[in-house]
Protein backbone atom coordinates (compact mmCIF):
# COMPACT_ATOMS: atom_id res chain seq x y z
CA UNK A 1 0.00 0.00 0.00
CA UNK A 2 1.56 3.26 -1.38
CA UNK A 3 2.05 6.01 1.30
CA UNK A 4 3.08 9.29 0.58
CA UNK A 5 6.67 9.00 0.82
CA UNK A 6 6.94 5.85 -1.27
CA UNK A 7 5.21 7.98 -3.85
CA UNK A 8 7.27 10.77 -3.58
CA UNK A 9 10.43 8.30 -4.09
CA UNK A 10 8.83 6.72 -7.30
CA UNK A 11 8.26 9.87 -8.92
CA UNK A 12 11.72 10.98 -7.86
CA UNK A 13 12.66 7.84 -9.68
CA UNK A 14 10.89 8.70 -12.76
CA UNK A 15 12.52 12.33 -12.84
CA UNK A 16 15.73 10.69 -12.13
CA UNK A 17 15.24 7.93 -14.79
CA UNK A 18 13.99 9.86 -17.37
CA UNK A 19 17.28 12.61 -16.47
CA UNK A 20 19.58 9.51 -17.30
CA UNK A 21 17.97 8.67 -20.48
CA UNK A 22 18.53 11.91 -21.89
CA UNK A 23 22.76 11.58 -20.52
CA UNK A 24 24.48 10.49 -23.57
CA UNK A 25 25.54 7.01 -24.43
CA UNK A 26 27.92 4.82 -22.64
CA UNK A 27 31.36 6.37 -23.01
CA UNK A 28 34.44 4.65 -22.04
CA UNK A 29 34.97 4.26 -18.40
CA UNK A 30 38.93 4.76 -17.55
CA UNK A 31 39.44 5.56 -21.46
CA UNK A 32 43.17 6.26 -21.09
CA UNK A 33 44.49 7.93 -23.97
CA UNK A 34 46.58 5.68 -26.06
CA UNK A 35 48.74 8.92 -25.73
CA UNK A 36 49.95 8.14 -22.62
CA UNK A 37 50.88 5.07 -22.72
CA UNK A 38 52.72 5.41 -25.89
CA UNK A 39 54.47 8.24 -23.96
CA UNK A 40 54.81 5.79 -21.26
CA UNK A 41 56.82 3.07 -23.18
CA UNK A 42 58.98 5.88 -24.96
CA UNK A 43 60.39 7.46 -21.81
CA UNK A 44 62.37 5.75 -19.02
CA UNK A 45 63.63 6.11 -15.51
CA UNK A 46 62.46 8.71 -12.62
CA UNK A 47 59.67 10.62 -14.08
CA UNK A 48 57.89 12.71 -11.29
CA UNK A 49 56.09 15.47 -12.42
CA UNK A 50 54.44 13.69 -15.40
CA UNK A 51 53.30 10.85 -13.38
CA UNK A 52 51.73 13.44 -11.38
CA UNK A 53 50.31 14.43 -14.14
CA UNK A 54 49.09 10.95 -15.51
CA UNK A 55 47.40 10.30 -12.08
CA UNK A 56 45.49 13.29 -11.95
CA UNK A 57 44.44 13.10 -15.25
CA UNK A 58 43.46 9.92 -14.36
CA UNK A 59 41.36 11.10 -11.54
CA UNK A 60 39.92 14.07 -13.13
CA UNK A 61 38.54 12.70 -15.95
CA UNK A 62 37.55 9.37 -14.48
CA UNK A 63 33.67 10.07 -14.06
CA UNK A 64 33.04 7.29 -12.16
CA UNK A 65 35.46 8.28 -9.26
CA UNK A 66 33.91 11.58 -9.49
CA UNK A 67 30.43 10.29 -9.27
CA UNK A 68 31.60 8.18 -5.86
CA UNK A 69 33.08 11.73 -5.02
CA UNK A 70 29.77 13.69 -5.68
CA UNK A 71 27.93 10.92 -3.03
CA UNK A 72 30.42 11.32 -0.82
CA UNK A 73 30.56 14.59 0.02
CA UNK A 74 26.46 15.13 -0.92
CA UNK A 75 25.66 15.53 2.50
CA UNK A 76 28.92 16.26 4.22
CA UNK A 77 29.03 19.90 5.11
CA UNK A 78 31.99 20.44 7.36
CA UNK A 79 35.23 20.79 5.78
CA UNK A 80 36.42 18.62 9.00
CA UNK A 81 34.42 15.68 7.90
CA UNK A 82 35.26 16.42 4.04
CA UNK A 83 39.14 15.95 5.04
CA UNK A 84 38.35 12.81 7.04
CA UNK A 85 36.56 10.80 4.19
CA UNK A 86 39.39 11.93 1.72
CA UNK A 87 42.12 11.02 4.08
CA UNK A 88 40.40 7.57 4.58
CA UNK A 89 39.46 7.24 0.90
CA UNK A 90 43.12 8.09 -0.02
CA UNK A 91 44.58 5.76 2.51
CA UNK A 92 42.57 2.70 1.21
CA UNK A 93 43.47 3.71 -2.50
CA UNK A 94 47.15 4.06 -1.44
CA UNK A 95 47.73 0.68 0.15
CA UNK A 96 46.56 -1.37 -2.86
CA UNK A 97 47.66 0.72 -5.56
CA UNK A 98 51.50 0.47 -4.12
CA UNK A 99 51.20 -3.18 -2.71
CA UNK A 100 48.97 -4.03 -6.30
CA UNK A 101 51.49 -3.02 -8.81
CA UNK A 102 54.58 -4.32 -6.53
CA UNK A 103 52.87 -7.48 -5.95
CA UNK A 104 51.46 -7.46 -9.71
CA UNK A 105 48.24 -8.25 -8.66
CA UNK A 106 46.37 -8.03 -12.30
CA UNK A 107 42.70 -7.71 -11.52
CA UNK A 108 40.35 -7.07 -14.68
CA UNK A 109 39.59 -3.73 -15.44
CA UNK A 110 35.85 -4.47 -16.33
CA UNK A 111 35.29 -6.40 -12.68
CA UNK A 112 37.41 -3.43 -10.64
CA UNK A 113 35.28 -0.74 -12.55
CA UNK A 114 31.73 -3.11 -11.45
CA UNK A 115 33.24 -2.61 -8.22
CA UNK A 116 33.51 1.27 -8.23
CA UNK A 117 30.27 1.56 -10.01
CA UNK A 118 28.67 -0.53 -6.84
CA UNK A 119 30.92 2.12 -4.49
CA UNK A 120 28.49 4.66 -6.48
CA UNK A 121 25.38 2.59 -5.80
CA UNK A 122 26.29 2.39 -2.38
CA UNK A 123 26.80 5.79 -1.31
CA UNK A 124 23.45 6.55 -3.19
CA UNK A 125 21.66 3.98 -1.51
CA UNK A 126 23.39 5.10 1.70
CA UNK A 127 22.40 8.76 1.10
CA UNK A 128 18.98 8.18 0.58
CA UNK A 129 18.96 6.25 4.20
CA UNK A 130 17.43 3.27 2.32
CA UNK A 131 20.07 1.01 4.81
CA UNK A 132 18.45 2.21 7.47
CA UNK A 133 15.04 1.44 6.54
CA UNK A 134 15.69 -1.85 5.26
CA UNK A 135 17.61 -3.32 7.73
CA UNK A 136 17.66 -1.45 10.26
CA UNK A 137 21.07 0.01 10.60
CA UNK A 138 23.38 1.19 7.66
CA UNK A 139 26.92 0.40 8.06
CA UNK A 140 29.75 2.62 9.10
CA UNK A 141 30.33 5.24 6.56
CA UNK A 142 34.48 5.45 7.52
CA UNK A 143 34.60 1.64 6.87
CA UNK A 144 33.01 1.54 3.87
CA UNK A 145 34.66 4.69 2.45
CA UNK A 146 38.15 3.10 3.36
CA UNK A 147 36.93 -0.34 2.30
CA UNK A 148 36.00 1.46 -1.27
CA UNK A 149 39.55 2.98 -1.28
CA UNK A 150 41.33 0.17 -1.35
CA UNK A 151 38.93 -1.34 -4.71
CA UNK A 152 39.51 2.06 -6.41
CA UNK A 153 43.35 1.44 -5.65
CA UNK A 154 43.03 -1.71 -7.26
CA UNK A 155 41.64 -0.12 -9.95
CA UNK A 156 44.59 2.15 -10.44
CA UNK A 157 46.80 -0.82 -9.56
CA UNK A 158 45.49 -2.26 -12.56
CA UNK A 159 45.81 1.01 -14.54
CA UNK A 160 49.52 1.28 -13.71
CA UNK A 161 50.19 -2.08 -14.99
CA UNK A 162 48.46 -1.80 -18.34
CA UNK A 163 51.26 1.02 -18.96
CA UNK A 164 53.50 -1.90 -18.10
CA UNK A 165 56.25 0.21 -16.59
CA UNK A 166 59.61 -0.63 -16.35
CA UNK A 167 61.55 -1.85 -13.19
CA UNK A 168 63.93 1.33 -13.81
CA UNK A 169 62.40 4.21 -10.95
CA UNK A 170 58.89 2.31 -10.73
CA UNK A 171 58.49 2.89 -6.67
CA UNK A 172 59.37 6.81 -7.46
CA UNK A 173 56.89 6.79 -10.40
CA UNK A 174 54.35 5.02 -8.64
CA UNK A 175 54.41 7.28 -5.93
CA UNK A 176 54.40 10.26 -7.83
CA UNK A 177 51.08 8.51 -9.78
CA UNK A 178 49.71 8.18 -6.22
CA UNK A 179 50.39 11.81 -5.22
CA UNK A 180 48.84 13.09 -8.21
CA UNK A 181 45.49 11.14 -8.13
CA UNK A 182 45.05 12.93 -4.75
CA UNK A 183 46.22 15.91 -6.03
CA UNK A 184 43.52 15.27 -9.03
CA UNK A 185 41.03 14.30 -6.26
CA UNK A 186 41.21 17.67 -4.58
CA UNK A 187 40.92 19.48 -7.92
CA UNK A 188 38.00 17.86 -8.50
CA UNK A 189 36.60 17.69 -5.24
CA UNK A 190 37.36 21.80 -4.82
CA UNK A 191 35.20 22.02 -7.74
CA UNK A 192 32.19 19.84 -6.97
CA UNK A 193 32.33 21.37 -3.69
CA UNK A 194 31.69 25.05 -5.02
CA UNK A 195 29.12 23.76 -7.44
CA UNK A 196 27.18 21.64 -4.09
CA UNK A 197 27.39 25.07 -2.52
CA UNK A 198 25.49 27.14 -5.15
CA UNK A 199 22.63 24.23 -5.12
CA UNK A 200 22.25 23.68 -1.75
CA UNK A 201 21.87 27.46 -1.35
CA UNK A 202 19.16 27.56 -3.37
CA UNK A 203 15.33 25.94 -2.83
CA UNK A 204 15.69 23.67 -5.61
CA UNK A 205 18.43 21.37 -3.16
CA UNK A 206 16.20 20.00 -0.51
CA UNK A 207 13.78 19.52 -3.40
CA UNK A 208 15.85 17.33 -5.61
CA UNK A 209 18.37 16.18 -3.40
CA UNK A 210 16.70 12.36 -3.59
CA UNK A 211 15.56 12.44 -6.97
CA UNK A 212 19.64 13.27 -7.77
CA UNK A 213 21.05 10.74 -5.33
CA UNK A 214 18.71 8.00 -7.45
CA UNK A 215 20.21 9.30 -10.29
CA UNK A 216 23.39 8.63 -8.60
CA UNK A 217 21.77 5.16 -7.42
CA UNK A 218 20.84 4.35 -11.62
CA UNK A 219 24.03 5.50 -12.81
CA UNK A 220 26.13 3.43 -10.72
CA UNK A 221 23.37 0.88 -11.15
CA UNK A 222 24.03 1.11 -15.04
CA UNK A 223 28.24 1.37 -14.33
CA UNK A 224 27.99 -1.92 -12.88
CA UNK A 225 25.85 -3.54 -15.83
CA UNK A 226 27.91 -2.07 -18.33
CA UNK A 227 31.17 -3.41 -16.97
CA UNK A 228 29.54 -6.74 -16.23
CA UNK A 229 28.60 -7.10 -19.96
CA UNK A 230 32.07 -5.55 -20.90
CA UNK A 231 33.43 -8.56 -18.44
CA UNK A 232 31.08 -11.01 -20.02
CA UNK A 233 31.58 -10.55 -22.93
CA UNK A 234 35.78 -10.97 -23.18
CA UNK A 235 36.87 -13.47 -25.50
CA UNK A 236 37.34 -17.19 -22.98
CA UNK A 237 40.82 -17.31 -24.70
CA UNK A 238 42.15 -14.37 -22.74
CA UNK B 1 11.99 6.24 4.54
CA UNK B 2 14.38 7.93 6.77
CA UNK B 3 14.27 11.68 6.01
CA UNK B 4 17.95 12.61 4.40
CA UNK B 5 19.79 15.04 6.60
CA UNK B 6 19.06 18.29 4.48
CA UNK B 7 21.04 21.74 5.35
CA UNK B 8 21.11 21.97 9.12
CA UNK B 9 24.38 23.36 8.66
CA UNK B 10 25.98 26.76 7.97
CA UNK B 11 26.31 27.45 4.32
CA UNK B 12 28.70 29.70 2.73
CA UNK B 13 28.47 33.24 2.43
CA UNK B 14 27.21 34.77 -0.88
CA UNK B 15 30.81 36.36 -0.52
CA UNK B 16 32.73 32.91 -0.10
CA UNK B 17 31.25 31.14 -2.73
CA UNK B 18 32.01 33.96 -5.03
CA UNK B 19 35.77 34.14 -3.99
CA UNK B 20 35.83 30.35 -3.73
CA UNK B 21 34.34 30.48 -7.30
CA UNK B 22 36.89 32.83 -8.84
CA UNK B 23 39.96 30.80 -6.88
CA UNK B 24 38.66 27.93 -8.68
CA UNK B 25 38.25 29.07 -12.08
CA UNK B 26 41.37 30.67 -11.77
CA UNK B 27 43.27 27.97 -10.90
CA UNK B 28 41.55 25.47 -13.49
CA UNK B 29 42.60 28.09 -16.20
CA UNK B 30 46.34 28.44 -15.28
CA UNK B 31 46.51 24.42 -15.14
CA UNK B 32 44.53 23.90 -18.48
CA UNK B 33 47.31 26.84 -20.50
CA UNK B 34 50.27 25.99 -18.13
CA UNK B 35 49.77 22.38 -17.70
CA UNK B 36 47.45 20.41 -19.76
CA UNK B 37 48.29 22.41 -22.83
CA UNK B 38 52.04 21.54 -22.58
CA UNK B 39 51.71 17.75 -21.87
CA UNK B 40 48.80 17.01 -24.34
CA UNK B 41 49.98 19.07 -27.39
CA UNK B 42 53.76 20.02 -26.75
CA UNK B 43 52.85 24.06 -26.81
CA UNK B 44 54.26 25.89 -23.88
CA UNK B 45 52.87 29.26 -23.62
CA UNK B 46 53.78 30.01 -19.99
CA UNK B 47 57.17 28.07 -19.68
CA UNK B 48 55.67 26.04 -17.13
CA UNK B 49 55.58 23.01 -19.13
CA UNK B 50 59.53 23.41 -20.02
CA UNK B 51 59.36 23.56 -16.01
CA UNK B 52 58.26 20.80 -14.96
CA UNK B 53 58.93 18.02 -17.91
CA UNK B 54 55.50 17.65 -19.00
CA UNK B 55 56.34 19.48 -22.67
CA UNK B 56 58.53 16.58 -23.48
CA UNK B 57 55.31 14.56 -22.87
CA UNK B 58 53.21 16.56 -25.43
CA UNK B 59 56.07 16.45 -27.54
CA UNK B 60 56.25 12.77 -27.66
CA UNK B 61 51.92 12.19 -28.21
CA UNK B 62 51.98 14.57 -30.84
CA UNK B 63 54.86 12.32 -32.77
CA UNK B 64 52.66 8.76 -32.02
CA UNK B 65 49.79 10.59 -33.46
CA UNK B 66 51.64 12.00 -36.29
CA UNK B 67 53.23 8.39 -36.68
CA UNK B 68 50.08 6.54 -36.42
CA UNK B 69 48.65 8.96 -38.83
CA UNK B 70 51.51 8.55 -41.73
CA UNK B 71 51.17 5.07 -41.02
CA UNK B 72 47.07 4.88 -42.01
CA UNK B 73 47.92 6.98 -45.13
CA UNK B 74 51.60 6.00 -46.39
CA UNK B 75 52.18 9.48 -46.53
CA UNK B 76 55.22 9.83 -43.67
CA UNK B 77 57.42 7.21 -45.90
CA UNK B 78 59.18 9.90 -47.66
CA UNK B 79 59.77 11.20 -44.39
CA UNK B 80 62.66 8.21 -43.38
CA UNK B 81 64.76 6.94 -45.74
CA UNK B 82 66.85 3.81 -45.42
CA UNK B 83 69.87 3.14 -47.46
CA UNK B 84 72.03 -0.32 -47.26
CA UNK B 85 75.14 1.38 -46.13
CA UNK B 86 78.44 1.14 -48.32
CA UNK B 87 79.80 -2.81 -47.61
CA UNK B 88 83.69 -2.53 -47.96
CA UNK B 89 84.47 -0.38 -45.66
CA UNK B 90 82.88 -1.77 -42.46
CA UNK B 91 83.98 -5.45 -42.46
CA UNK B 92 86.01 -5.77 -39.06
CA UNK B 93 89.24 -8.75 -39.04
CA UNK B 94 87.25 -12.06 -38.40
CA UNK B 95 84.42 -10.74 -37.23
CA UNK B 96 82.72 -9.03 -40.41
CA UNK B 97 79.01 -7.31 -40.41
CA UNK B 98 76.58 -9.05 -42.50
CA UNK B 99 74.44 -6.17 -42.88
CA UNK B 100 74.84 -2.66 -42.39
CA UNK B 101 71.48 0.15 -42.89
CA UNK B 102 71.66 3.83 -42.73
CA UNK B 103 68.02 5.31 -41.66
CA UNK B 104 67.70 9.27 -41.95
CA UNK B 105 65.12 11.05 -39.62
CA UNK B 106 63.83 14.25 -39.64
CA UNK B 107 63.04 15.87 -35.96
CA UNK B 108 60.35 14.08 -33.93
CA UNK B 109 60.04 11.40 -36.13
CA UNK B 110 60.83 7.34 -36.00
CA UNK B 111 61.35 4.09 -37.47
CA UNK B 112 61.83 0.72 -36.40
CA UNK B 113 64.87 -2.05 -37.90
CA UNK B 114 64.05 -5.52 -36.95
CA UNK B 115 65.84 -9.23 -37.07
CA UNK B 116 63.79 -12.12 -37.49
CA UNK B 117 64.88 -14.52 -34.52
CA UNK B 118 64.31 -17.60 -33.67
CA UNK B 119 64.45 -17.97 -29.33
CA UNK B 120 68.32 -18.00 -28.53
CA UNK B 121 69.49 -17.11 -31.59
CA UNK B 122 72.33 -14.46 -31.00
CA UNK B 123 72.80 -11.51 -32.74
CA UNK B 124 75.78 -8.59 -32.54
CA UNK B 125 74.77 -5.23 -33.43
CA UNK B 126 76.83 -1.75 -33.26
CA UNK B 127 74.90 1.55 -34.02
CA UNK B 128 76.04 5.43 -34.13
CA UNK B 129 74.43 8.44 -35.19
CA UNK B 130 76.05 11.27 -36.77
CA UNK B 131 74.51 14.06 -34.59
CA UNK B 132 74.03 13.65 -31.10
CA UNK B 133 71.50 11.36 -28.81
CA UNK B 134 68.71 9.93 -30.19
CA UNK B 135 65.78 7.83 -27.87
CA UNK B 136 66.25 4.22 -28.58
CA UNK B 137 64.30 1.00 -27.40
CA UNK B 138 66.08 -2.70 -28.34
CA UNK B 139 62.95 -4.82 -28.19
CA UNK B 140 61.23 -7.90 -29.61
CA UNK B 141 57.50 -8.75 -30.13
CA UNK B 142 56.25 -12.23 -31.24
CA UNK B 143 54.63 -12.79 -35.01
CA UNK B 144 51.28 -11.16 -35.23
CA UNK B 145 51.20 -9.76 -32.27
CA UNK B 146 48.64 -7.60 -31.01
CA UNK B 147 48.25 -3.99 -32.11
CA UNK B 148 48.41 -3.40 -28.30
CA UNK B 149 50.96 -5.23 -27.19
CA UNK B 150 53.31 -4.05 -25.31
CA UNK B 151 57.10 -5.20 -26.67
CA UNK B 152 59.83 -6.98 -24.36
CA UNK B 153 62.26 -4.43 -23.49
CA UNK B 154 65.78 -5.16 -23.69
CA UNK B 155 67.07 -1.93 -22.84
CA UNK B 156 66.01 1.91 -23.76
CA UNK B 157 67.38 5.31 -23.36
CA UNK B 158 68.90 7.97 -24.66
CA UNK B 159 72.51 7.64 -26.60
CA UNK B 160 74.68 8.37 -29.29
CA UNK B 161 75.74 4.96 -30.03
CA UNK B 162 74.94 1.28 -28.53
CA UNK B 163 76.67 -2.10 -29.22
CA UNK B 164 76.14 -4.83 -27.61
CA UNK B 165 74.42 -8.46 -28.91
CA UNK B 166 70.57 -9.49 -28.48
CA UNK B 167 69.70 -12.85 -27.01
CA UNK B 168 66.14 -13.69 -28.51
CA UNK B 169 63.60 -14.40 -25.49
CA UNK B 170 61.47 -15.97 -27.75
CA UNK B 171 60.92 -16.78 -31.67
CA UNK B 172 59.65 -13.20 -33.54
CA UNK B 173 61.32 -9.77 -34.63
CA UNK B 174 63.71 -8.34 -32.18
CA UNK B 175 65.19 -4.89 -33.16
CA UNK B 176 65.26 -1.30 -32.12
CA UNK B 177 63.10 1.63 -32.55
CA UNK B 178 64.88 4.70 -32.79
CA UNK B 179 63.29 8.50 -32.33
CA UNK B 180 65.03 11.47 -33.08
CA UNK B 181 63.93 14.11 -30.48
CA UNK B 182 66.13 16.94 -31.72
CA UNK B 183 64.98 19.83 -34.07
CA UNK B 184 68.02 18.77 -36.45
CA UNK B 185 67.47 15.75 -39.02
CA UNK B 186 69.59 12.84 -37.53
CA UNK B 187 71.40 9.78 -39.73
CA UNK B 188 71.91 6.64 -37.85
CA UNK B 189 73.80 3.70 -39.20
CA UNK B 190 73.13 0.09 -37.91
CA UNK B 191 75.69 -3.12 -38.59
CA UNK B 192 74.78 -6.68 -37.50
CA UNK B 193 75.95 -9.74 -37.72
CA UNK B 194 75.10 -13.21 -36.51
CA UNK B 195 72.32 -15.99 -36.56
CA UNK B 196 68.94 -14.19 -37.64
CA UNK B 197 66.96 -14.59 -41.42
CA UNK B 198 66.95 -10.80 -42.31
CA UNK B 199 67.52 -7.30 -41.04
CA UNK B 200 64.33 -4.83 -42.32
CA UNK B 201 62.52 -2.06 -41.46
CA UNK B 202 59.18 -2.45 -39.64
Amino acid sequence: MPDRKTRALWKSAAQAAALIALAPGPALAHGVAAGDKGYILETFGVRIVPFMYLGAKHMVTGYDHLLFLVGVIFYLYRLKDIGLYVTLFALGHSITLVAGVLAHIHVNAFLIDAIIGASVAYKAIDNLGLFTTWFGRAPDPRAATMLFGLCHGLGLATKMLDFELGPDGLLPNLLAFNIGVEIGQLLALCGILVAMSYWRRSTTFARYATAANICLLLSGVSLVVYQLQGYFSLPTSS
Amino acid sequence: MQQPPVSREPLPSRRTLARATAVVIGVAALLAVGVVLPAETGRDPLGMGAMLGLTEMGRIKVALAQDAAADATLAGLPQRTVVPAPSGAIALSGNAWRDSMRVTLAPNKGVELKLDMQKNDTAFFAWSTDAGEVYFNRHGEPPNAPKDYAAHSYAKGMAPADQGEIVAVFDGVHGWFWRNRTNATVTITLKTRGTYRLLKQM
